[in-house]
């Protein structure tokens, strides 16, 4: 290929779906040629400058009203629309799942440790087990689309039976290190074989970390579907479940009853997460191969089942680009190890108590160097940062009660009720931790 | 929409089905043209019930979200040659802002990414320019923008080419290009 051909074919690159032999061909002649390599690299940053910062989504009325006018009979443009129209999507949102990600900063969940009793069938498990032994050496990539009722952008493990269906994709390549991501609308995570990097969309937030991040949480278990069975069988041999398996045709099923995880002496963190509610799993594995082939999740409450997750797609073997495992960043977004975010974080020698009042004192005087520092990541990522300041800037504090405990989350919850400078009133709990070697209280989450 | 050919909304509940997938495309498309997220939206609306309203005529349409971005994109060229807004400089008008000081900077925001990327577009001929928006902004492919656009995909790899080097020399030569959020 010469210059002019490659010249020609370059816009090809930037198309969707792009063909392995074009990328061969054109990426053979780049690294002959050093102008059209400059010239590839700088079209993919004008691509990027290009790009907006931020996002911008239909407002959350909109469904409602088109399908309201559209139901009204007559004329449909008969009513002027009297919508609530907010600029992107909701900041609470936004502020949720900023703060969310660094409560995984902390969590490696311990949930496969456990040993005990279960029931079982032991030739379905055997053949199960022997099989996943072939499958472990035969599996050299998987890709998985699944649905989880959960918050777009918010952490892999939060759910919300209330939500609706928020689409999730992994890819996983194995072989001597294992490199897989994980991705649904406003956040995702690589693993590159070396390092875990996180990144938030709409608030800008990249965040770098050693291979045993827990950025994927509960989720993790699905990145090495043949290894599924050993770690169901261990989690659930304990006092904190039960598994049957059961053969059926060509299939063989994995039922985990799983109890959730946690202190719930006060329910308020029952059913927020994948370890926190009682569930019903179901693992369909193909008998033959030992390959998983489909997964369903229900939550258990009040005698009631909800779905709250369910696998959709599953393919082994198909060839993954390597492009899949970076994040490319938007211009003027740079990586942040969490060491560095953490570095300067937190206040010693007070109580969680004391944390949630200094916080919110902080946000009235609009302090915003207090507030920095008891929020891990503000002054790290602008975009957050802002939001926090239009969001919470001036303040009244209403009423702070006690704080407590529940579920798994190793700080406490702080009751709270305030007055923004908009004049809307909020009545939440405010999560602070303090388990670090230093005892430093920091804020990470429920404003 | 090329690559997953669909039915043109038959029924309320497959129009209820089609809006959740597609309001956030189309108001994006709609906002990055007009910078306000209001008329955004009314035009986003104002489509899909005219979509729900021509079922009957256009069942033969196989690509109805082509069909929608295609109606969403006149409509916005309608409003701005209505107002004679082709400027997006003019953005800054205070009318257009929200009430809620809260939801004002945040508008603030989204109004300067308007404005940073037509400014960035007006750069080069509007032909190119459009071509980037659709396979940047609205992250279509260019089958997709060739459907919308109604000419060959090879006039749309060409037109994309020709955009993204001479919007790459601007980038590159700093000319006004505004970096910063705020």
């Amino acid at each position: 290929m010469n210059c002019i051909e490659a010249n020609e074919k370059m816009a090809g690159l930037f198309d969707h779906n792009v063909s392995q032999e074009l990328k061969d061909e054109l990426f053979t002649h780049f690294r002959e040629c050093s102008d059209c390599r400059t010239l590839y690299e700088e079209i993919s940053k004008a691509m990027v400058e290009l790009k907006p910062r931020v996002s911008v989504n239909a407002g959350r009325s909109l469904h409602a009203g088109i399908m309201d006018q559209v139901l009204k009979s007559g004329n449909p443009y008969q009513a002027r629309r009297g919508r609530i129209l907010p600029m992107l999507a909701p900041v609470w949102k936004k502020v949720a799942a900023i703060a969310a990600i660094l409560v995984v900063l902390f969590i490696l969940i311990p949930v496969f440790n456990h040993s005990g009793s279960f029931q079982i069938r032991a030739s379905a498990a055997t053949t199960l087990l022997k099989n996943s032994m072939h499958a472990l050496s035969d599996i050299k990539s998987m890709y998985m689309e699944f649905e989880v009722r959960t918050l777009e952008g918010d952490n892999f493990e939060y759910i919300d039976r209330n939500s609706d269906f928020v689409e999730h994709k992994i890819w996983a390549a194995y072989g001597d290190t294992t490199r897989w991501r994980i991705e649904k609308p406003g956040r995702t995570v690589v693993m590159d074989g070396k390092n875990q990097y996180l990144y938030t969309s709409e608030s800008g937030i990249a965040i770098k970390s050693g291979p045993d991040a827990g950025y994927v949480e509960w989720m993790k278990i699905l990145l090495d579907p043949v290894e599924i069975l050993r770690k169901e069988k261990a989690f659930a041999s304990g006092e904190n479940g039960t598994y049957t398996i059961s053969e059926n045709g060509n299939t063989i099923v994995l039922t985990v009853h799983a109890k959730a995880l946690g202190d719930f002496r006060n329910t308020y963190a029952l059913n927020k997460s994948i370890p926190e509610s009682n569930t019903r799993r179901v693992y369909t594995f193909e008998k033959q191969t030992s390959l998983l082939k489909s997964f369903e999740m229900y939550i258990e409450s009040a005698g009631k089942e909800t779905k709250i997750l369910g696998v959709k797609t599953i393919k082994y073997n198909e060839p993954v680009e390597q492009a899949v495992f970076t994040i490319t960043l938007p211009a003027g977004t740079n990586w942040v190890t969490a060491k560095e975010i953490y570095k300067q974080a937190g206040i010693a020698g007070i109580t969680g108590e004391e944390a949630a009042k200094m916080f919110f004192n902080a946000c009235h005087n609009e302090d915003w160097k207090t507030v920095r520092q008891l929020v891990p990541g503000l002054m790290n990522f602008i975009q957050m940062e802002f939001i926090v300041k239009a969001e919470y800037g001036g303040l009244t504090v209403i009423s702070i009660g006690k704080p407590f405990k529940s579920g798994r989350y190793p700080g406490e919850f702080v009751p709270y009720t305030i007055r923004k400078k908009t004049g809307s009133i909020k009545t939440h709990k405010l999560a602070v931790r303090n388990d670090n070697p230093e005892k430093k209280w920091t804020v990470d989450g429920g404003f | 929409m090329a690559e997953h050919p669909e039915k043109f909304p038959q029924t309320h509940a497959e129009l209820g089905e089609f809006v959740k997938k597609n309001q956030d495309r189309l108001v994006r498309h709609a906002f990055f043209r007009l910078g306000n997220q209001e008329e955004a939206e009314d035009i986003v609306q104002d489509v899909m019930i005219r979509i729900y309203q021509e079922k009957e005529n256009k069942q033969h349409i196989g690509q109805p979200v082509s069909y929608a971005f295609r109606m969403v994109y006149n409509a916005c060229i309608d409003v701005l040659r209505k107002k004679g807004r082709n400027n997006f400089d003019q953005l800054g008008e205070k009318e257009t802002l929200a009430a809620d000081p809260s939801n004002r900077e945040r508008e603030i925001i989204a109004k300067e990414e308007y404005v940073r990327i037509n400014r960035l577009l007006s750069s080069i001929p509007g032909e190119q320019a459009e071509v980037l928006r659709l396979r940047v902004i609205d992250e279509m492919s260019f089958v997709e923008i060739a459907e919308i656009m109604k000419v060959p995909v090879t006039t749309i790899k060409s037109r994309f080419s020709y955009g993204i080097i001479k919007l790459r020399t601007k980038i590159t030569n700093h000319e006004e290009v505004n970096y910063e959020l705020h």
